[in-house]
This record gives structure tokens, C-alpha cells and sequence, in this order.
């Protein structure tokens, strides 16, 4: 009989403790929001030059999407992979595209001059920019986007070439400069185009 | 078993004794088990965005896991895996269901997604501790520490051969 009980009493606190937590949702309790880890890891400001030749900052986009993604024009396998689905997810936008800059940031600014952006973006769409600057400035984008790159110089890329190896994610900033998501390297063009869309329309709901 | 299926007196006795002991110790057991599954599973299989958790898997890149290529699990891959680490492909964990988790730190290094310190890690079976965080349908993971690092334990290059050379 006492073990009977003692069962009891168990089965009994191990149901409250089963239910406490749903019940706790009905109460209505004013719940603070956890800060996201994700809101501040990626990103920051930067002042660089564009395919043009003219100088940019972060700050002159406001108001707009950034579709921010790093790379090199004489990379052979990311870039040409990643750069058409920016392109193909852009023009599948449609009009919606005018909320979203395209940019392009090399991780080589010792080759990637304005003068060799130029053609490279546009071949791949009329609205993609092209950005670069200094050693240090590029350096300090890449690091604030949290970009993995290095130089590599193996014996098959010949005398004074190189290949340069980075990161392969494309990060969507907010109206605001902030992070928004991410998208992986060959995220595909409709999918992109699908979170681009996703986002933009809980912007303009907002 | 051997007690219900004997055919003696005493075997039936030891049958009987042992299946009521067994049901009401059974359902005890099966009760408090339930009860542990309810408060337990919201944790391991439904992991929340921002939620700790902790992981088992391989690690290689998101790439070759996701399409498919180059046989993406094991020795065969190891070469694979640690260049696509290296040039900048994302790299995952796959843990024992297929569930990918992209790697977005280890550690306390802020530099970058990619490190050394993932290449490092190409093909080896882990167990890591960290934060998920769920973004457009894509899994990451903050990774704070490995718990346990088993090295390369698949052994499939005799099979595939070594990536991407093959056979």
C-alpha cells in the first residue's frame, strides 16, 4: 500500500513537471525576445571603391537590401557558380530587384582594380557592382563578414599567378545595414529568389 | 522465455511468478520511460533555433554532402574534404539521421566561417557541443566545443578509392 502510494506521489510530480511548461504558454506572461547570435556576426561598415572608380560606403545603400558576396575574377570554381544564380535570382525578382543591391567584393585588390572589375560584373549582370580597395580595407570588410581568405601559390598556376581561396556564403543585409540571412555556396537561383521574396515581403509588412 | 515454454510444475510455477512480477515491474518501468521520452524528446528532436545541443556526426563539406558527389563520407573522402574546407566551402556535420548542421564557428575563433582548424577536422567523427540556429530552412550551428573527436573511423577508400581521384 505505501509502495502503491509512493507511486503515486512520482507519477503525479513527474505529470506536473510534464505539463508546466505548456501550461505556462496560456498565461500570457510578457516574454522578452533572446537576442539573436546571428543578428551581429556578420557585417559592418566599410568605405571601398566601385567598378567606377567612385567611392562607397555601406551607409549609401541604406534603405535598400544588401546581396553582399566575396570573391575574385580569376576564380575558375565559387564565383562562376555563385555569380549567375545572384543574376538569375535577381532578374526572377522582377521589379522587386530595385530594393536590392547586388555587390561584389574581391578578396584580390591587388589585381581587382576598377579597371578589371568593370567587364567582370557586368558580364555577369548590368546591376551587379564591383567593389575593391586597399589591402587593409578589403581586409577588414572580409573580417567583419567573418570571410576565410588566403593566397595560394602552387607550381601549376605558372610564374606570378595565383588563385585565392574564400568564403562562399551570400549574406542579405537589411534596409538597415544588418544581417539578415544567409544563403550557402550554389544555394540554386529559385531558391534564392524565394528567401529574397520571403524577406522582402516581411519588410514592406513591417 | 525457457520458463514458459517448460512443461514442469516448477517451470510453470517460476513462469507465473516471473509474469506478474514482470508486468507490474514492466509497467512501472514503461510508465516512468514514457514520461522520461515526454520530457526529453522536445530537446533532441526538435531542436529550436537558439537552442543548445549537441551533435554527433562527420564533418565534411555542405557541398559534396548535399549533392552528392564524390562519395562525401569517410577515407575516400578525407582528400576531398579538407580542400573544400580550405577554398571556402561551408562544412557541415551530418549527424546519424541525415540531419545536416553548417558550421558557422568553432570555438572562440571570430575570424572567419571556414578555418584551419575545420579543415582539420575533415571526415572525423565528432561530437560537438553548441548552439542551433535555424535561418530560411538552413540549420546552423555555433559550435563552443568538441567533446570528443574520434578521428577518421570510416574506412571506405578501398571501396571508392580516394576523392577526387577515384579508383
Amino acid at each position: 500500500m505505501r509502495a502503491l502510494l509512493h507511486r503515486r506521489r512520482v507519477l503525479a510530480g513527474l505529470a506536473a513537471l510534464c505539463c508546466a511548461p505548456a501550461l505556462s504558454q496560456h498565461r500570457h506572461e510578457p516574454r522578452l525576445a533572446a537576442p539573436d547570435p546571428l543578428a551581429t556576426r556578420f557585417g559592418g561598415p566599410f568605405s571601398l571603391i566601385d567598378h567606377h572608380g567612385r567611392p562607397v560606403a555601406d551607409s549609401g545603400f541604406r534603405g535598400r537590401f544588401m546581396l553582399v558576396y566575396f570573391g575574385f575574377t580569376r576564380c575558375t570554381d565559387t564565383c562562376p557558380v555563385d555569380l549567375p544564380i545572384i543574376a538569375q535570382a535577381l532578374d526572377r525578382l522582377g521589379p522587386l530587384a530595385e530594393s536590392v543591391v547586388p555587390l561584389f567584393v574581391t578578396v584580390d585588390p591587388a589585381h581587382d582594380t576598377p579597371a578589371v572589375l568593370a567587364p567582370y560584373v557586368a558580364a555577369f549582370h548590368p546591376r551587379l557592382i564591383g567593389l575593391t580597395g586597399s589591402e587593409a580595407e578589403i581586409a577588414a570588410v572580409a573580417r567583419a563578414y567573418k570571410v576565410h581568405r588566403r593566397k595560394l601559390t602552387l607550381p601549376h598556376h605558372g610564374a606570378g599567378h595565383y588563385a585565392v581561396d574564400h568564403g562562399s556564403l551570400t549574406y542579405l543585409m537589411g534596409r538597415d545595414g544588418l544581417f539578415v540571412t544567409l544563403l550557402p555556396h550554389n544555394s540554386g537561383a529559385g531558391r534564392m529568389e524565394q528567401v529574397l521574396r520571403r524577406h522582402l515581403a516581411q519588410d514592406i509588412g513591417r | 522465455m525457457a520458463a514458459h515454454h517448460g512443461g514442469g510444475a516448477a517451470s510453470g510455477m517460476i513462469g507465473r511468478v516471473c509474469h506478474r512480477d514482470m508486468t507490474g515491474m514492466s509497467q512501472w518501468r514503461i510508465i516512468l520511460a514514457l514520461f522520461a521520452m515526454l520530457l526529453v524528446s522536445p530537446a533532441t528532436a526538435q531542436a529550436q533555433s537558439g537552442q543548445r545541443v549537441t551533435v554527433t556526426g562527420e564533418i565534411s563539406d555542405s557541398w559534396c554532402l548535399v549533392s552528392g558527389l564524390m562519395f562525401a563520407k569517410g577515407t575516400a573522402h578525407h582528400q576531398c574534404a579538407v580542400w573544400c574546407a580550405l577554398g571556402g566551402i561551408p562544412v557541415s556535420i551530418r549527424d546519424a539521421q541525415g540531419k545536416l548542421y553548417l558550421i558557422l564557428r568553432i570555438g572562440d575563433d571570430d575570424r572567419s566561417v571556414a578555418n584551419p582548424r575545420v579543415a582539420r577536422l575533415a571526415s572525423h567523427e565528432v561530437t560537438v557541443d553548441g548552439e542551433v540556429l535555424e535561418r530560411d530552412g538552413v540549420t546552423y550551428l555555433l559550435v563552443d566545443q568538441i567533446a570528443d573527436d574520434k578521428g577518421v573511423i570510416t574506412m571506405t577508400h578501398e571501396e571508392y578509392g580516394i576523392q577526387p581521384f577515384g579508383n
